[in-house]
């Protein structure tokens, strides 16, 4: 799957997760650019993106994401193995 | 035990050892010591003898931690409040309390227009050439007074004195079932606004071990996880919550280092307990509980390890009284039950707060005298825990008496967000109540009768009246609010059917 894609695919676990679409989902982009993306609901956009892809994030992975990049890194090496 | 002498020594006994570690820094407990001095010079020269109860702005810094003992070391009590929870009523406490003065290591304090504001940047100048007096603590006076969620829609303050504090440490120092000693590395997850942050830093700085904070914009349970790894930890004081969040990857988590993990702030379910275990295999665990009111612990049960734990409707037993606390459970009518006999859980003792602040309504409410059966009197506070002692002499938690519910280990009244969604939503009939996640922990649900509507004016303003943990998870429009036949709120049917959609 090209970045692109799952880029679409994600911002549909977040806008389901906060219930607003008002942000712009970037490589770049972190918690703090995103209204209501705190711990709870990270957890939330997590499992929901396991779900729709079918995949399962290793702990050590999602320690370390920092950001949306990071994110769709995870889904790509998931996605591979 | 004087915890204050036995502070001092400490810092003094391990002054080369680490004391604190923020964000991947350690400093000292020379450090620590050197800040606390140059916080008692500010106090000395700036605060007249007779202000008693300064705010704390609670960062994450060294500077913070030397405030707190600092004050107590000047016999002054510490007001903390939340640097993200709203500034309107972060002011509402301090003009609670009186405070004049507010000590904030922040370059640019926010609360720099109402009161006068502290801290080593700001007053180097005054205090260089200063030197200290030395000044002996008084029992009664006040260590800290913390605000909880009240149903009035204003925060309730608890004030602890000095000798509440002296005997929940003397107690827990005297346990050699838990005995923390300089080369223990304790996880630090509280925010000081908590007084579980309290049984986390105080028993590591007595013992001289180094306490690991973590930073409050963090996603908690993963940066446990990272500082377990990274420094093996072997002490850690946390929220049940912390382990339901992580339970999916318990299999990814083995810390052998970990030689205590104490739970506290929440109800502990025996099930995960029994899988934690397999991740911290060299561990005791403990449970802890106890009401703000009776400083910080009052009673904890040590898990055994197999299938011979006591536990009721799968909450594991909150155990047996620390030294020093007495306790009773009563019905309705005030009458003292007896063993395997649900009732609401009363305390007494030295750790025991003298009541609220200014609120002689609630503490004629929840404080009351009663005569024991050897003859004694005693004071108690109703905790408004319904539990019952089995025949071994364990407590079994059953359920809050109230509405009153914890929220990633904060205590809220739920009374307190309706009041204030309340003020925005004035014509439909609405509830708010708290609901099991899929992940097992407590979520905050908004039920509003009538059809939906845009939320947002509603969400702006619950922003800026409510710390974030207060706020409302989820949404639900419901055509009808489902009422019990005495007409009230039927709160099971709600949750059915707000979990049904």
């Amino acid at each position: 799957m090209t970045k692109e894609a799952i880029l679409e695919k994600i911002k549909i676990s977040f806008v389901k997760v906060l219930e607003h679409s008002k942000f712009e989902l970037k490589e770049e982009t972190t918690a703090h650019d995103v209204d209501g993306w705190e711990s709870v609901t990270h957890m939330m956009i997590i499992t929901d993106i396991e779900n729709s892809f079918n995949i399962k994030f290793k702990l050590m992975d999602l320690m370390n994401m920092n950001n949306v990049g990071n994110l769709i890194e995870c889904i790509q090496k998931e996605l591979s193995n | 035990m004087n915890f204050l002498n036995k502070l001092q020594e400490s810092f003094i006994s391990n002054a080369s050892k680490n004391a604190l570690c923020i964000n991947d820094i350690y400093y000292t407990y020379e450090a620590l010591s050197d800040c606390v001095l140059n916080i008692r010079k500010i106090i000395q020269t700036q605060i007249p003898p007779e202000e008693k109860l300064i705010g704390l702005v609670a960062n994450d810094d060294l500077e913070t931690y030397a405030t707190i003992f600092a004050l107590w070391f000047e016999s002054k009590a510490y007001i903390p409040i939340n640097p993200t929870a709203p500034k309107d009523r972060n002011t509402e406490i301090f003009k609670l309390t009186k405070s004049v003065y507010v000590f904030d290591s922040k370059k640019k304090s926010l609360y720099s227009t109402d009161f006068t504001i502290l801290s080593l940047l700001s007053n180097e100048e005054v205090s260089k050439n200063h030197t200290l007096k030395t000044i002996s603590y008084t029992k009664s006076n006040t260590a800290y007074i913390l605000f909880t969620s009240g149903s009035t829609g204003k925060p309730k303050g608890i004030p602890i004195s000095f000798e509440n504090l002296n005997a929940l440490l003397s107690a827990l120092g005297n346990d050699n079932e838990y005995s923390l000693n300089s080369s223990d590395r304790c996880l630090q997850m509280y925010d000081l606004t908590f007084d579980a942050s309290l049984t986390a830093f105080m028993p590591a700085f007595l013992a001289g071990a180094c306490s690991y904070t973590v930073p409050s914009d963090s996603i908690k349970y993963f940066y446990i996880f990272k500082l377990m790894q990274k420094y093996d930890l072997t002490v850690l004081k946390m929220v049940p919550s912390i382990i339901y969040y992580l339970r999916p990857y318990f299999s990814e988590i083995n810390q052998p280092s970990v030689r205590y993990c104490v739970f506290g702030g929440g109800k502990l379910f025996e099930d995960i307990v029994k899988e934690w275990i397999t991740c911290v295999p060299n561990s005791k665990i403990y449970n802890h509980y106890g009401p703000t009111e009776c400083t910080v612990c009052s009673t904890y049960y040590t898990y055994v390890s197999g299938d011979s734990n006591k536990s009721h409707n799968g909450v594991l037993s909150i155990g047996k009284p620390l030294a020093g606390i007495d306790y009773i459970i009563i019905n309705n009518e005030g009458n003292i039950l007896e063993n395997n006999e649900a009732g609401e859980l009363c305390l007494s003792g030295e750790q025991l707060t003298k009541g609220y602040w200014k609120n002689e309504k609630l503490n004629n409410t929840l404080f009351f005298n009663t005569q024991l059966e050897n003859g004694e009197t005693k004071h108690f506070y109703k905790t408004g825990d319904i539990c019952f002692r089995e025949d071994g002499g364990n407590l079994m938690y059953v359920e809050r008496k109230d509405f009153q519910v914890k929220i990633r280990g904060f205590r809220v009244e739920l009374g307190e967000i309706e009041f204030h969604v309340k003020n925005i939503v004035t014509k439909e009939n609405l509830t708010v109540i708290d609901v099991n996640s899929s992940d097992g922990n407590n979520e905050i649900a908004l039920v509003i009768e009538g059809n939906a509507f845009d939320t947002s004016t509603l969400f702006d303003h619950l922003q800026v009246k409510l710390p974030n943990y207060m706020i409302p998870t989820q949404t639900h429009f419901l055509n009808q609010l489902p009422h019990n036949i005495n007409g009230k709120l039927d709160r099971k049917k709600l949750r059915e059917l707000i979990t049904k959609k």
